[in-house]
């Protein structure tokens, strides 16, 4: 296995968990999720 | 760093091995109950599938009862007057408690804005099909918080009157032409209604990372933002007076002079779902909920009050069954036990808790 898949399998993991923040803190992809929310 | 194809074979292998493997491992976890013993996911309901599995799976050992309602079993309004650990504070929480001690596990499922088309819907996924069988464990007891908010005016007709869209797949055709469809919405709204739909269903991933939101966007996304920044700069210098009245304003129209209309939404959509409850066979307890009636002051109009109250208990008579209970509770606390027009203090939730463990215990002991 070469140096550089080594380093590939690194910036994967960088990018999963770049994508798992993106899952976790972004806004909500649901347009019209809640119609009206009130307390 | 140069891009070789070994480095984006590398990349591209890691990424969606690590995918993979955390669908992998919340497909095992999720029907064993884990993410729900050691999170509280209850603030809100974010998808259809994730209703489904908290039916299935949110009480492993199954719940003896299952509890249906609005905002009043959540945290915002704790969180709204910046109460720590608003979410051990909450009627759900101290329900569990109590009926824990009793040695009797409750599911609270309720969110804000919970209207009775919501609730139909909810009881279409709870007791699917003819409603003889239950999806996930038979509970032993219903219980059905109602609020005077979910009567009023501004939510017995169009699609005001449903608060989650994802459930209208859950309502009969006819309730679902008299909601109607929401001019506003766009294609473009449709088309992002339908991948996140498709997402929450067929991918774990999605599904749970949209529920753990709710962990710290809560209410909502906004409330986050402003906690933070309230870290920060301080509490805001906000006029109490001025956020009563804000509250107060908004809240008016449930309160008004009104009669529940007995062709409307709301009563329909109860009759509906006492109708789904009784097939079921389940013993269902029906409680009108606690309301300050003065919070409202000059804004609550007194013989509407009184007479929706009264019409209501009628309706409850004339659609009642066998093992079904009502009883209304909307004059039982003082004043002092509410942060506001309906939502209790901590200390008025742990009352509210005890009274109804009482209510649904035979003796304080049984279902």
């Amino acid at each position: 296995m070469n140096r550089s898949f080594i380093k590939g399998l690194g910036l994967g993991v960088v990018l999963f968990l770049v994508f798992l923040a993106i899952l976790l803190f972004s806004g909500d992809l649901s347009a019209s999720k809640f119609i009206y929310v009130d307390f | 760093m140069a891009f070789s194809k070994s480095l984006l074979l590398g990349a591209l292998t890691s990424f969606l091995g690590l995918v993979f493997l955390s669908e992998m491992i919340l497909r095992i976890t999720v029907p064993t109950g884990f993410w729900y013993r050691h999170f509280d996911l209850s603030a809100d309901f974010t998808s259809l599938p994730e209703i489904k599995d908290r039916l299935r799976y949110g009480v492993p050992e199954g719940p003896e009862v299952i509890v249906l309602g609005d905002s009043i079993l959540g945290a915002s309004a704790l969180m709204e007057h910046r109460l720590p650990g608003a979410r051990t504070l909450t009627l759900g929480h101290a329900l569990n408690h109590e009926m824990g001690i009793k040695g009797i596990h409750a599911l609270p499922l309720g969110a804000d804005g919970v209207l009775l088309p919501d609730l139909l819907a909810l009881s279409e996924e709870l007791l699917p099909g003819n409603g003889t069988k239950t999806l996930g464990p038979r509970p032993e007891k219903i219980l059905l918080v109602l609020n005077f908010r979910m009567f009023a005016q501004d939510f017995a007709s169009g699609t005001k009157a449903l608060s989650r869209d994802f459930l209208r797949v859950d309502l009969p055709a006819s309730l679902v032409s008299t909601l109607g469809t929401d001019p506003k919405k766009t294609d473009e709204n449709r088309l992002s209604d339908r991948l996140y739909d498709f997402l929450c269903r067929r991918c774990f991933l999605f599904r749970e990372t949209q529920m753990a939101k709710t962990l710290w966007y809560y209410p909502t996304q906004k409330d986050f933002f402003q906690r933070q920044l309230e870290r920060v700069m301080g509490p805001p210098k906000e006029d109490e007076d001025l956020v009563e009245a804000s509250l107060k304003l908004k809240i008016a129209s449930y309160y008004q002079a009104y009669h529940w209309p007995p062709d409307a939404l709301p009563y329909e959509s109860l009759g509906l779902l006492l109708d789904k409850l009784k097939q079921s066979g389940i013993p269902v307890e029906v409680v009108l909920s606690p309301q300050n009636s003065g919070f409202l002051g000059d804004y609550l109009d007194r013989p509407s009050y009184e007479y929706n109250r009264k019409n209501l208990k009628l309706f409850m008579k004339t659609h009642g069954f066998a093992g079904m209970d009502y009883q209304d509770w909307s004059s039982r606390y003082e004043p002092r036990f509410f942060l506001d027009h309906c939502h209790l203090t901590p200390e008025g939730n742990q009352a509210y808790a005890r009274d109804l463990s009482d209510l649904l215990t035979v003796k304080g002991k049984n279902l």
